[in-house]
């Protein structure tokens, strides 16, 4: 019974993400079950949505990726008739639905221009969308014309996070290929979802464009020469500047070099995003220590976490300590891939 | 030796082409070798400019149209070699032939003295065997009946695998369906041949139109700027002076106003022989040859010149002789350098006009030969077809037959009143003394005007005691 009430729970709590316009998929790591997730997000739409249209594409894989999630073998993605797929015509030949071409949309991949196409069949497709995040805007904007009511679907490379602040949503794919200790998976997962659901800054961003600026009552832009941008600002941390603004990445290095920074404490740093601070647990600790707090100009929306249980032989892995401890230290939904949907496709 | 003049990338760049093909036409822009074409060109051009606003909506559709096409001439290389286009080459094809037909009617509503564009209502017919008219493109089931059948037998199959519970009942399916996949897309890739086949005959035509738009676009974005900057229809005539009346250099005027300054417009006239540019430094003897060697350019490629009148004959070539800094970089000796090009120049002229333009030849080697040189080189095109323009300081008050222009420079000008104010920037002064030149070109047969070069020096800050010394010596 209790199996069941969960179910029936997650199911509910999958189906939220059809209130979304756009939803990305990101992965943690390598063969962290995206497209499973993808699969398990099709088979839903055609039970409980079957009028909802979907739009699928990805987001710069590079091909170092093999998503092995099950028995070894790369997924692939059975998608319903009257789907929209963006992909690159070096993979047209992959995908063995008919296909009805509705533009070449100038957008390329490393396998050539993306093309949007609708599936006049149900059948497997293999997608390569835009290399760039700023194309997803565009390819969605193309999208909206064809189905202004589409849900647009991103699934994205596990290098660059970034690209979930084009979508609505973002949900988080983690598993046990991660690491083999079960409470490394924990830790990196925890942490990556402090970042990426840090809050939005209580003070409005600066308007202009340069790279960095400091709060002193207002914000003051700093001017960076060359790319030693702690050359810039160290000497504009006066003990009257309560936050920091940095528009790239908050990397350990940078961070690293705050830190010997006397003055740089008890202040807020923010960045454009989440997905900005690449910082490992170790420095948010030194920088909590600091009383130094750190926001975002755009938060990011991440409604749940998943968890693939497979390992690169496909053996399944037992995760339920993993996901109470998640659930208890997240508060957020958390779901193991193979509960959802179906499997056997692969 | 210039063949591109100055500026021109920048004309190229205000030409607004929207379209690959039409990209690809001002690349390869040539000069026109026919006088009765170049007339017709320059006349079509400066008709059309003039007709803009009143079909500007018509314009903008056109365009538009123009910016979503595609250069197919890939596509139709692959169908002359025989092979067979993929869907997404038979969509482009088809969209092609779409965007064709939208474009018929606001294209003709311009009003073009054009080629008209081939209608590929053929093509439309083949790729739109329903004639449902959508801006999209699949192997539609009509061109087979095979196709037909199996896609509802493929369609049936995957309404099972939907319902399917069981999951080896469904990896049976999915396998069954898998064959399927394969047969179905053998008749495509049948139906995919047939219809290239059945495109070949269309190429040539679909080539002529690639070939129209790409200087339709041109030319729409030409008219344009001939509207937007008011340009005068240039008169080209076999015999007939080299002129240009009150002409600019829009690169050079672009970059002054960006400083809140203005251009003086440049009135220049040549007759067949020799011309020579005298005057003041700072005169801008350099922007007046210049501004002539990219209008007269722009006349031979069909392109309106930025001036209130020019008229010309047909130029065989186009020459501009002036400081090379990359020949410099290289370590050739400048005057070394000079020679050879000449020489070359020299070797490449034929009885038809061609404009010769130097900008103070033998500047760097001894006066006494350099004035020779110089004087040597007005001499021999004395007699000849050609406009030989050329801008020293080197006396010529000996030499007969030539035309001659002075810069006004600064005769009119009072350097002393401006001098009280003392100790300025030295940016400052030279600015200064730009305001006070008269740029102007004028007539002039007289003995060589001295002392603005003095002037200017006494003016930018040598000591007195210098200028007396120099003063001396005059």
């Amino acid at each position: 019974m209790a199996i069941l009430k969960n179910f029936i729970w997650q199911e509910t709590k999958v189906k939220d993400l059809f209130n979304y316009a756009s939803l990305s998929i990101m992965g943690l790591g390598k063969n962290t079950g995206k497209t499973m997730f993808l699969n398990a997000l099709v088979d839903l739409k055609e039970t409980s949505f079957p009028e909802r249209i979907l739009a699928i594409t990805s987001i710069g894989r590079d091909g170092e990726e093999k998503d092995v999630v099950t028995k070894g073998k790369k997924p692939r993605i059975y998608i319903p008739e009257g789907t929209l797929v963006a992909t690159s015509k070096g993979l047209l030949s992959r995908c063995d639905v008919t296909k009805e071409i509705l533009k070449t949309t100038g957008i390329y991949s490393a396998m050539g221009e993306v093309v949007l196409f609708r599936s006049l069949s149900d059948g497997y497709v293999e997608i390569a969308g835009p290399s760039r995040s700023g194309d997803l805007k565009t390819l969605e904007q193309m999208i909206r014309q064809v189905s202004p009511e589409a849900l647009f679907l991103v699934d994205g490379a596990l290098s660059r996070m970034s690209f979930s602040t084009e979508t609505e949503a973002s949900v988080l794919c983690t598993g046990v290929n991660l690491h083999k200790d079960l409470v490394k998976v924990q830790e990196k997962t925890l942490h990556a979802l402090y970042c990426l659901k840090l809050p939005k800054s209580p003070v409005d961003s600066p308007k202009g464009n340069h790279r960095v600026y400091v709060h002193q009552g207002h914000w003051k832009e700093v001017e960076v020469k060359e790319a030693h941008l702690m050359d810039a600002l160290g000497p504009m941390l006066e003990d009257s500047v309560e936050g920091i603004y940095i528009r790239g990445a908050v990397t350990e290095s940078l961070v690293d070099k705050l830190l010997t920074k006397k003055n740089f404490r008890d202040l807020f740093l923010v960045g454009k995003d989440g997905t900005k601070f690449l910082l490992g647990e170790e420095m948010t600790l030194r920088l909590k220590r600091r009383n130094i707090t750190l926001f975002v100009e755009n938060p990011l929306y991440v409604p749940m976490i998943l968890v693939n249980p497979y390992d690169l032989q496909g053996l399944k892995v037992p995760v339920d300590t993993l996901t109470k401890r998640l659930e208890e230290e997240t508060k957020m939904p958390v779901f193991v891939l193979d509960d959802l949907g179906r499997s056997g496709d692969y | 030796m210039r063949r591109e003049p100055y500026g021109f990338p920048y004309v190229m760049e205000l030409i607004c082409t929207v379209s690959p093909m039409g990209k690809a036409y001002k690349r390869r822009l040539m000069p026109y070798q026919n006088e009765k074409a170049l007339q017709e060109e320059l006349r079509k051009t400066k008709a059309f400019s003039d007709h803009l606003r009143m079909v500007e909506k018509e314009k903008e559709e056109v365009r538009h149209l123009l910016s979503d096409m595609k250069d197919l001439q890939g596509l139709m290389q692959m169908l002359l070699r025989g092979e067979t286009l993929s869907v997404v080459d038979l969509y482009e094809v088809k969209l092609f032939a779409r965007q064709l037909r939208q474009m018929a009617k606001p294209l003709q509503q311009l009003n073009l003295e054009e080629k008209p564009l081939h209608s590929l209502e053929g093509v439309e017919l083949l790729l739109d065997p329903e004639k449902e008219d959508l801006a999209t493109f699949y192997i539609y089931e009509v061109y087979d009946d095979r196709l037909k059948n199996l896609r509802e037998e493929k369609r049936a199959l995957e309404t099972a695998i939907r319902k399917a519970v069981d999951g080896s009942k469904r990896t049976q399916l999915l396998l069954e369906r898998r064959s399927l996949v394969v047969k179905e897309e053998e008749q495509e890739e049948e139906i995919r041949e047939r219809l290239s086949k059945a495109l070949v005959p269309f190429v040539e035509k679909m080539q002529e139109n690639l070939t129209l738009l790409g200087r339709l676009d041109f030319f729409i974005g030409k008219a344009e700027v001939a509207r937007n900057y008011q340009l005068p229809l240039p008169k080209v005539s076999s015999s007939g002076p080299l002129s240009m009346v009150e002409g600019i250099h829009p690169y050079f005027e672009k970059i002054l106003a960006e400083k809140n300054q203005k251009l003086t417009p440049i009135t220049l006239s040549l007759v067949p022989g020799s011309t020579a540019i005298t005057g003041a430094n700072m005169g801008g003897k350099s922007m007046s040859l210049k501004t002539l060697f990219l209008n007269a350019t722009l006349v031979m490629k069909g392109i309106l010149p930025f001036a209130k009148e020019m008229s010309m004959p047909l130029i065989e070539h186009l020459y501009l002789l002036d400081e090379d800094q990359e020949e410099m970089k290289k370590g050739l000796s400048s005057f070394g350098g000079e020679v050879l090009k000449i020489q070359e120049m020299l070797g490449s002229l034929t009885l038809k006009p061609s404009l010769i333009i130097m900008d103070e030849p033998a500047r760097g080697t001894n006066p006494l030969e350099g004035s020779a040189i110089v004087g040597g080189l007005l001499n021999y095109f004395k007699g000849r077809p050609h406009f030989f323009l050329v801008a020293t300081h080197y006396d010529l008050k000996n030499m007969s037959g030539i035309s001659r222009y002075q810069v006004r420079g600064l005769q009119d000008a009072s350097l002393e009143d401006m001098k009280g104010h003392g100790e300025k920037e030295k940016m400052e002064r030279v600015k200064e003394l730009q305001s006070l030149m008269d740029y102007r070109l004028e007539k002039w047969d007289g003995e060589p005007i001295l002392g603005d070069a003095i002037r200017i020096s006494e003016f930018l800050g040598f000591s007195g005691d210098l200028i007396k010394e120099i003063r001396n010596l005059l």
